[in-house]
């Protein structure tokens, strides 16, 4: 009997760790899922009249929203500290326009985010999730990348997978304004990744094939022995995501509600770094 | 018109969108002529950690194989090999 989660999340980087709990919160239910160990869940309707509809991240203790598809140029924040009463907390001129896409990373006090809507990367970032800095455009080519990882203290650029140009990997030691070329070719067969976090045994990537592979410097990438699932799209779609010493891949699957977990011989692998 | 079916392989981008290329068939010197000669094709099932080859063999309808001292398997078709006990890898809960 496998579980089958109780919301589809088509964008499944919307569930959150936050501290042992997983965290989901559900636009299309509004309310919130949790769960101590990725198999049972329970929900807590949403207060209004404010409600996210998209894209959240977890920064300084609160589940944050932004958006700017309601009214270009205009972005809305909101923000929620037990994840289901939500804030307004500002409507003020938007640095850029948000988009799905972007890819947010947590480091230490500060939340950057990093926009492919143009030929290259472009980054901003904040420190209280309303205050903005300047768009920085990056030497990152849009379509070199699929995934910044926080590991070690640096931010890793990890390729597409699925493309036979875009096979380096970069690092940035600055919080992503720059980047150094680690590899031109990271040697992992073209196939897309579905995604790559940072763990006890170094940066870690999922594929379409359901390989997984490793690397503990960005440069050398070694493909674990693992026994594969069965299934070739079971793990499509889903996400990375650590929790207590597990690593879990959620809302996968062709129906974005499958969970697997990863069990290897040598001990836990998903104490994050 | 005679085309010549060995042509010389390159590939001006690395794929295999444009330019010559042989499927299931090689280049043979014959009698000091080239000459394109069939070959079955084959497809890559299962692969596996580099090493010593130490043996390929089959225990109740199922495959294994040895290399440097280590036995991995049961072999299955578009895997990377399991370990010999099976357990490490991502598991459906």
């Amino acid at each position: 009997m496998t579980t089958l989660l109780p919301f589809t999340s088509y964008y499944s980087k919307n569930v959150l760790r936050v501290g042992e709990t997983l965290l989901y919160p559900d636009a299309s239910q509004l309310k919130t899922w949790t769960s101590a160990d990725g198999v049972t869940w329970s929900s807590a309707n949403w207060v209004g009249p404010y409600y996210p509809i998209g894209q959240v991240a977890y920064f300084n203790g609160y589940v944050w929203w932004w958006d700017t598809e309601s009214e270009p140029g205009v972005l809305t924040t909101l923000k929620s500290a037990d994840f289901i009463n939500w804030a307004l907390e500002a409507n003020q001129e938007a640095p850029i326009d948000f988009i799905w896409s972007d890819m947010v990373v947590v480091q230490g006090g500060v939340l950057r985010r990093f926009n492919k809507a143009s030929t290259y990367v472009k980054t901003y970032s904040t420190t209280n999730g309303t205050a903005w800095s300047s768009v920085v455009d990056t030497s990152l080519l849009s379509a070199s990348v699929a995934r910044i990882v926080l590991y070690a203290g640096s931010l890793y650029a990890i390729p597409p997978g699925n493309s036979t140009v875009y096979k380096s990997v970069y690092r940035s030691d600055d919080g992503g304004l720059t980047w150094t070329q680690l590899t031109s070719n990271w040697g992992v067969p073209t196939v897309t990744l579905i995604d790559c976090i940072a763990t006890s045994e170094g940066l870690l990537a999922v594929f379409s094939d359901n390989e997984t592979w490793t690397s503990a410097d960005g440069i050398t990438w070694i493909k674990k022995n693992y026994t594969l699932p069965t299934g070739i799209n079971v793990m499509r779609n889903g996400a990375l995501i650590s929790l207590g010493s597990d690593l879990f891949m959620i809302c996968c699957g062709t129906s974005y509600r499958n969970i697997f977990k990863l069990v290897t011989n040598s001990g836990p692998v998903g104490v994050p770094l | 018109m005679r085309l010549t079916l060995c042509h010389p392989l390159e590939s001006r981008d690395g794929t295999l969108s444009a330019d010559s290329k042989m499927k299931n068939m090689v280049t043979e010197s014959v009698e000091g002529e080239l000459v394109a000669v069939k070959r079955p094709g084959i497809t890559s099932d299962v692969e596996l950690p580099p090493g010593l080859a130490q043996g390929l063999f089959s225990l109740n309808g199922l495959a294994y194989a040895i290399i440097d001292d280590a036995l991995f398997g049961p072999l299955t078709p578009g895997s990377g090999g399991g370990t010999s006990g099976g357990s490490e890898g991502w598991v459906q809960i």
